[in-house]
């Protein structure tokens, strides 16, 4: 509608019938289709003279490498996660493009403009740590329903997931596994079920007992403080029998047999659910048992969560929440109206309309919050406050130095945990006293791309010998023009229990000042004394990660920084190339 | 009355993700709510319905006025995202019916016939009004004993200027967070003073702008010139007179108040005047009209389900400082 020629759109993702409530563009008739192709569509058939492009892709890929960046005057990012963010980010900063960055959660939306020397970028000033919680608590000691929601995952995991995943319910995995295999759900439902809801429950009741039979010497630290814990609560052991597990009527669907997940049941209906989910999963899903992975959308798993999260919380005398609300915090789901993703998107094109008209010094970082009707709309000035030893818009050469395991840290690890996700970076080439021993990109020929999988799984150490004569790794990122050195330490101390990743990295930056280089450290340092052991326990998967609730945000956009709660924006354009 | 309506199972997947923000009780609220949207002379007026559509509640669209020629369709595309060149002959009213109905799945759009709000009979079954205008002075006009919660929306270039009144007596509910619980508060306007008649007020400049030019020149702050240099612009909209007169206008009352050397000073107002008056050249700056639409949008939502405390009096958004702000009626008057 302002008048921009030349648009190109990306987005890997595809229209979910939850999207259509605010994104305008799409129909019914869109779901499962490419959202960045119906967009295209969709303003072409309103704006016919308009030159758009779409593309359906990760915006990481390496075919949107510098020279597709390089041809834009102005990129909008309207992205969901953080990696992205960061990655586009670097580009752009290297390649010196505007970008505008925006997002939305709920009534609240903010818009930020990222130009290289002129305004702070994304990563100067480090992102919000994501919650986390002790293992001990998740294990032993909820007493928050998400605590029994971040079981509920691991336990779903534990019986149907991937057995390489990390997870604190080994146990349960091993000694259950064979019932799995047998696929008789029964067995497998009630043998669960008075495992987890039943004894552990009363082994519990034991140990807090123990303490004042044995009194503390003849107790490890760690199990004096789950007793502490556990005298505080009040524990109900459920009894699978004296349920009906097997009932002729569903009480918990309404007559067209969709499940009331508005309303809280009476217990024995989550009984009932727990059950009923492991039987359909059980029969519904066949090979796929020992590969599934939590999916919010998939009503089946959905269910299963939402029986065992209640059924737990029963056990710790907590309170029941509704499916509604379990689906919103398993799923970690942003809720998003139109009218904010609208009110984002007219500034972020203000914003733009300042850049191209060299109005550079009017940029603002902008926030709007209906919360507070005197002050909708506030804004501050963003070209003051760039850090001057941010590691990406500024000169400052960061070095890491990585502590790992050397029985067991591969070389897969190295790239997926250290460089991809704490570092954000999306197609390393590594090199270690001046040799390349690991690359990625579109160039590489089969023979190395071959070569370089078959090194993946391989130890660092013992079969790669990495850091044997020269403990430094240099590590490139072409495509965001990152670089940075590794200072590699072989150590046996790693402790498993400590660091459920299997390393410790942390930032060396200009040769003293150390900072927490990003959301891993932080859970791997305990809250309080070093010497005691405290476990900490954090999701593989981000998704897990819970979203402070908006009045945190509004803090946090205070001081002029998006988090990555922010929801995608549905002005669709989120890369424009503007002819005037 | 029609009897309340349950949310279907399917409306509760459509409207999933504003749900989780308002609540079931509020979606429901919205199912069962009627909006009147009446005059769309703005894109904030346009963008607002747009969004009033997608979020599920009843809308009754009035505007009589005929996309009769191709000029005319295309100077309404350049103003209404939701205006395409296939509607040429149709009516407004009608143009906009039917792109609501091919982007929404359940929301109930109505034409109603007529050309002004007096054309409309039981007024008093909307839960809310949204009005466009083109000139300040069509205020005048409005019912003085109108009930109804009525929202009016211009833009003027760089600058979004809305005017809500809530009517004699309005109450709503809103969740505070005391001693980290949250408590639910009852408000209650009471304001005998008809949306007419605060219009009048406001635009009764003299009687009260020395002692709004006196802070003006205490705080400097950008937000009051920026409210000068809009009350210049209502000035000259309903007198019906040039800018630049209504400007001289400001500066006599400034002069009969010694404070006519400050004047020069005030290097912001002849700033917005500048935005203000460059509007009047490209009338319908759409990013205005998107953060301003969505936000009344997001207003009307509060009215309709008395939930959340709603913008009251006066509402500003300038684009270029990026402000947005409301203020009471009694801000204006508590200055006299």
């Amino acid at each position: 509608m302002t008048g921009f020629k030349q648009i190109e759109v990306v987005d890997m993702d595809t229209i979910d019938i939850s999207n259509l409530n605010r994104q305008f563009l799409f129909t019914r008739e869109d779901v499962g289709k490419h959202k960045s192709e119906c967009a295209a569509k969709a303003i072409k058939r309103r704006f016919p003279a308009l030159n758009i492009k779409h593309y359906v892709g990760n915006i990481k890929d390496g075919r949107f490498d510098s020279d597709f960046f390089k041809s834009f005057d102005l990129i909008y990012n309207a992205l969901d996660n953080i990696d992205a963010r960061k990655h586009v980010n670097r580009v752009c900063i290297s390649l010196n493009r505007p970008l505008i960055d925006g997002g939305s959660t709920g009534y609240i939306g903010t818009t930020v403009s990222i130009l290289k020397d002129k305004t702070p970028c994304y990563e100067c000033i480090p992102k919000p740590t994501p919650k986390q919680f002790p293992v001990c608590t998740i294990r032993a000691t909820p007493d928050k329903m998400i605590h029994c929601i971040v079981w509920a995952k691991y336990l779903l995991n534990a019986l149907f997931g991937d057995q390489g995943e990390v997870n604190f319910l080994e146990d349960i995995r091993e000694e259950l596994s064979e019932v799995v295999k047998n696929g008789d759900y029964k067995a497998l439902a009630t043998k669960v079920f008075t495992k987890v809801f039943d004894e552990e429950i009363h082994s519990q009741l034991e140990l807090r007992n123990k303490k004042q039979e044995y009194g503390k010497s003849e107790l490890k630290e760690e199990e004096i403080k789950v007793i502490e814990m556990l005298r505080k609560k009040e524990l109900q052991p459920l009894d699978s029998t004296v349920f009906n597990t097997n009932p002729e009527e569903i009480k918990y669907e309404d007559k067209e047999g969709n499940r009331k997940d508005t309303e809280i049941w009476d217990i024995s209906l989550y009984v009932q659910l727990f059950y009923k989910s492991i039987e359909s999963i059980l029969t519904k899903y066949g090979d796929k048992v020992g590969h599934i992975e939590f999916d919010k959308d998939d009503e089946i798993l959905l269910g299963f969560i939402i029986a065992c999260s209640n059924l737990r919380a029963y056990n710790y005398n907590i309170a029941k929440e509704t499916g509604f609300k379990i689906k919103e915090m398993a799923g970690n789901i942003i809720p998003a109206i139109s009218s904010t993703n609208g009110i984002v998107a007219g500034m972020e094109v203000i914003e733009g309309l300042k850049i191209l008209s060299g109005q550079t010094s009017k940029l603002k970082a902008v926030t709007f919050s209906s919360k507070n009707a005197d002050r909708v709309i506030t804004s501050s000035d963003i070209t003051q406050e760039i850090n001057k030893n941010c590691q990406i818009c500024s000169n400052v050469k960061p070095l890491y130095k990585l502590t790992v395991d050397e029985e067991t840290f591969k070389l897969q690890d190295l790239i997926e945990k250290v460089l991809k996700k704490d570092l954000s970076i999306s197609s390393p080439t590594l090199e270690c006293g001046g040799k390349i021993f690991f690359e990625t990109g579109d160039d590489l020929d089969e023979d190395e791309i071959e070569e370089y999988e078959h090194k993946l799984p391989k130890l660092l150490k013992g079969d790669l010998n990495v850091g044997d004569k020269y403990n430094k790794i240099r590590v490139d990122d072409f495509l965001q023009d990152f670089t940075c050195d590794i200072e590699l330490h072989y150590s046996k101390v790693v402790n498993k229990d400590e660091n459920p990743q299997g390393y410790i990295f942390e930032i060396v930056v200009e040769g003293s000042q150390k900072q927490n280089p990003s959301k891993e450290e932080a859970k791997i340092v305990p809250e309080q004394d070093k010497s005691e052991p405290t476990y900490t326990c954090v999701d593989q998967n981000s998704d897990d990660v819970i979203i402070a609730d908006p009045a945190d945000i509004c803090q946090k956009t205070a001081v002029k920084r998006k988090s990555d709660e922010l929801e995608e924006i549905d002005h669709q354009a989120k890369r424009s190339k503007i002819t005037i | 009355m029609e009897t309340n309506q349950e949310l279907t199972h399917d409306e509760k997947t459509i409207y999933d993700r504003q749900i989780r923000v308002w609540g079931h009780a509020a979606q429901e609220k919205l199912k069962n709510s009627k909006v009147l949207v009446a005059n769309l002379v703005s894109g904030s007026v346009s963008e607002s319905l747009r969004h009033l559509a997608l979020k599920g509640v009843m809308i009754d669209i009035l505007d009589d006025r005929m996309l009769e020629s191709k000029e005319e369709l295309e100077r309404q595309m350049s103003i209404h995202y939701l205006i395409n060149e296939e509607q040429e002959g149709m009516k407004i009213s009608e143009a906009f019916k039917q792109s609501l109905d091919k982007i929404t799945q359940f929301a109930k759009i109505s034409v109603i016939e007529g050309d002004n709000l007096g054309a409309v009979k039981n007024l008093e079954e909307y839960s809310a009004i949204i009005l466009g205008y083109n000139n300040f002075s069509e205020t005048k006009d409005l019912p003085t004993d109108l009930e109804v919660p009525i929202v009016l929306a211009k833009s003027y270039g760089a600058v979004g200027v809305s005017f809500c009144h809530l009517g004699s007596s309005y109450s709503f509910t809103e969740t505070l967070k005391i001693d980290n619980k949250d408590m639910t508060k009852t408000t209650i306007y009471n304001d005998s003073k008809p949306i007419k008649d605060w219009m009048e007020h406001w635009l009764s400049f003299d009687k009260f702008t020395p002692k709004l030019l006196s802070r003006v020149r205490v705080k400097k702050k950008a937000k009051e010139d920026f409210i000068v240099a809009l009350l210049i612009t209502f000035i000259s909209e309903s007198q019906g007179i040039d800018l630049s007169d209504a400007k001289s206008q400001v500066i006599d009352i400034f002069e009969k108040n010694n404070k006519g050397a400050l004047l020069e000073e005030t290097s912001d107002l002849e700033k917005y005047l500048g935005d203000i008056k460059e509007s009047y050249i490209t009338p319908e700056f759409h990013p205005v009209q998107s953060v301003l639409g969505g936000h009344l949008a997001q207003e009307m939502l509060k009215i309709v389900t008395k939930m959340g405390r709603p913008f009251y009096g006066l509402y500003l958004y300038n684009a270029v400082e990026q402000q947005g702000r409301s203020f009471p009626p009694t801000y204006l008057h508590n200055l006299v």
